[in-house]
């Protein structure tokens, strides 16, 4: 995959190795009826400049809420109660709102699940692009706004563009409506995109489609995706790096070799165990996670995973396992890691006392 | 594996439970002007006892339209449906009372499924009721029974759905269908509204109940996999057709119908290794409109190989090889 770095040439960007997006302990909570939901818990995770990386979770795990406290974009109810994000050294957090429009879609792009609802269903698709450039390009003539637009609609592969930009979000599949956000998304050239489950609505075959797009466009201009999914195959497809969530905290971090080589957490494992492959011997059973995710307006104290894991020990259900880091760079949060854990019962007995753990979580 | 359970024509089939002929379903599409939405155009297939037949294809290739059309949620527009040999195509609404006890159907979406003002023990307990012939001793007996079947308890019995996660929702829903322990159950995309870690759950519940009950499935998703693992046979559908069918897992390891042969390559790999080296590339385009279907072959606006003959002639499903059923000019 070190396609995805040849664009990338230390000496344009001072800095080095500087992380694009950097989120350090970020806390996030909702406040409704039902009293405070602890949707984010502390996450930490970085995007690499070209890289992709991988955000894995089931609904409920904080890994929208991630990206959209970062960008600024929750929900009334919601609020950042800790932590710093930042962005090419900028801190998102503080950052005046005038400055902040102007990160989000010219530097940072999105795209959603649901294209139909992040497309104004009365304004013509092609009109819908040249707004992003309007807004932020304002150097820009109608006539090159225009010419952009065709360009943009077609790089996201929109057959005969100049007939389609008049048309309206109705008018098209849901595949061609992602391909709108797409050109949208991709029109100031940002230097990172999140991706949050942009091809969870779509059938196979124009999630295949889509994917591909993405992936050839990230190689050609050299952005960082967050691609935010619950579907392990499409991460296994797209991302170098995983960060797996799970109750509003980060489980697992890895490079995507090695996590599908060898899962260093137990819920990784589940996750990766629990769905068939195409090959799977039929007359075995499926081994699924027993028990349903956390109720986030009571989180529990200990790890969350706890209740539904195999190898948790008392130790698990009553203290926050710190996040253990290897000295690849691989990190886990899991007590089974740490160097005083049984050999007995424990998957990681043949590396445990290895890893560093965290000191803020102790 | 190696079963003889489905057989696109049904001539030496052995106990046949369901038997689909010819299913058509043709409504006329929104906005009128007399054009007509051709969304099942002529499935035959039979299902065995304790069998489980997967039909998968993309959003609108007709899954559930054939499902619905066989419980007669639809009325189809052509063709017949046998169960246990009789014909329920034109069986009046009155009289399908007796049909439903045979056969249920398990829904997607758990959320809308489920009557939002009843609670569990009233939305289980109604199959019973709408059949007549269960006291309410028994009738909350056999609720009691089949709740903790499916891994509810006695406490969820007077909650409402909204009280309920996503996977306990589908449990009542499983409830609900197998309360009469019925000998067919539809499922349409039963788990595609679910968590990854829940979604085995419910498809462990579903194998564990056929094995016990010797129930049969009419299995209808879009995770290839998961159809797979779940299926005896599989049937691919393409706009409303019936592409091609296979008992066993021929289809997977030598599919014959190039739309096939697409679908699987467009499945994300689940190992990075092996997916950088992957360079098939899955199907181009977009399903055509079904108001006007292509004439010939209705896939040839995608196929690669599409031939002069595929653009003007239908191709018909015919055996390719002993129970692997295609329909495609080019095998």
């Amino acid at each position: 995959m070190t396609m995805q770095y040849k664009n990338y040439d230390v000496s344009h960007n001072p800095g080095g190795d500087e992380p694009l997006l950097t989120i350090r302990n970020l806390r996030t909570s909702f406040f409704t009826g039902a009293g405070e939901i602890a949707a984010v818990r502390g996450v930490s995770l970085t995007v690499r400049r070209g890289e992709c990386l991988g955000v894995v979770g089931e609904s409920g795990s904080g890994k929208s809420v991630t990206f959209l406290s970062a960008l600024r974009l929750l929900a009334p109810a919601g609020r950042v109660m800790g932590g710093e994000i930042r962005f090419q050294g900028r801190d998102l957090l503080n950052m005046r709102l005038k400055e902040m429009r102007e990160v989000r879609g010219a530097r940072i792009a999105m795209i959603f699940q649901d294209p139909l609802s992040s497309l104004n269903p009365l304004i013509p698709i092609g009109k819908q692009v040249d707004e992003m450039l309007w807004a932020h390009e304002k150097n820009l003539t109608a006539r090159q706004r225009k010419d952009k637009t065709l360009e943009l609609l077609t790089k996201a592969h929109i057959p005969e563009a100049e007939r389609r930009y008049g048309s309206y979000p109705h008018e098209f599949s849901g595949g061609m409506r992602q391909r709108v956000m797409i050109a949208m998304a991709l029109a100031c050239k940002p230097d990172l995109l999140v991706a949050d489950e942009p091809t969870t609505a779509l059938d196979v075959s124009i999630q295949n489609q889509i994917l591909r797009l993405i992936k050839s466009l990230q190689s050609e201009m050299g952005m960082g995706v967050a691609f935010i999914t619950h579907d392990l195959g499409v991460i296994a497809q797209m991302c170098t790096r995983v960060s797996v969530l799970y109750g509003g905290l980060v489980m697992e971090d890895a490079a995507a070799d090695d996590l599908f080589d060898r899962p260093l957490h137990p819920y990784t494992e589940g996750l990766l165990t629990s769905m068939p492959s195409l090959m799977q011997d039929r007359s075995i059973r499926l081994s699924p996670i027993p028990g349903s995710p956390p109720d986030m307006s009571a989180p529990p104290s200990g790890c969350p995973f706890a209740p539904r894991c195999a190898h948790a020990r008392n130790i698990c259900v009553s203290q926050m396992p710190p996040t253990y880091t290897y000295a690849d760079g691989r990190q886990s949060r899991c007590w089974l890691h740490s160097h005083d854990a049984p050999a007995f019962d424990n998957p990681y007995r043949d590396i445990r006392g290895t890893a560093v753990p965290d000191e803020e979580a102790l | 594996m190696r079963s003889e359970s489905t057989r696109a024509n049904a001539k030496e089939s052995d106990a046949p439970l369901l038997q689909v002929r010819g299913l058509t379903h043709h409504f006329p599409a929104r906005g009128g002007r007399h054009r007509i939405v051709h969304a099942l155009e002529n499935v035959s297939f039979t299902l065995t006892h304790g069998r489980t037949l997967g039909l998968v294809g993309e959003s609108g290739c007709g899954k559930s339209t054939c499902a619905r059309c066989i419980v007669r949620i639809l009325n189809p527009s052509a063709g017949q449906v046998l169960l246990d040999g009789q014909d329920i195509t034109h069986i009046p609404q009155k009289r399908l009372l007796p049909v439903r006890r045979k056969m249920q159907m398990v829904f997607q979406d758990p959320y809308t499924a489920l009557n939002a003002r009843m609670t569990v023990r009233d939305i289980v307990a109604e199959p019973l009721r709408a059949q007549r012939s269960y006291s309410s001793g028994e009738t909350r007996e056999m609720v009691g029974e089949m709740l903790s079947r499916v891994g509810l308890t006695r406490e969820h019995e007077n909650r409402y759905a909204h009280e309920l996660s996503g996977g306990q929702r589908q449990r009542v829903g499983i409830a609900r269908a197998l309360i009469l322990k019925p000998a067919l159950v539809l499922c349409d995309e039963p788990i595609s509204a679910l968590d990854v870690s829940i979604q085995a759950q419910v498809i462990n519940l579903l194998r564990d109940f056929q094995q016990e009950l010797g129930l049969a499935y009419l299995f209808i998703a879009h995770d290839l996999s998961m159809v797979r693992y779940v299926s005896d046979s599989v049937g691919v559908m393409y706009m409303g057709e019936l592409v091609e069918l296979s008992d066993g897992g021929d289809l997977y390891t030598r599919p014959l119908h190039p739309y096939t042969q697409g679908l699987l390559e467009s499945i994300p790999i689940p190992n990075p290794r092996v997916a950088r080296e992957n360079t098939a590339r899955g199907l181009t385009g977009d399903i055509a409109s079904p108001i006007d279907p292509p004439p010939g072959c209705r896939f040839h606006t995608r196929c690669p190989r599409a031939a002069a003959r595929c653009k003007s002639e239908p191709p018909l499903l015919k055996e390719a090889a002993p129970g692997h059923w295609t329909a495609c000019h080019l095998v």
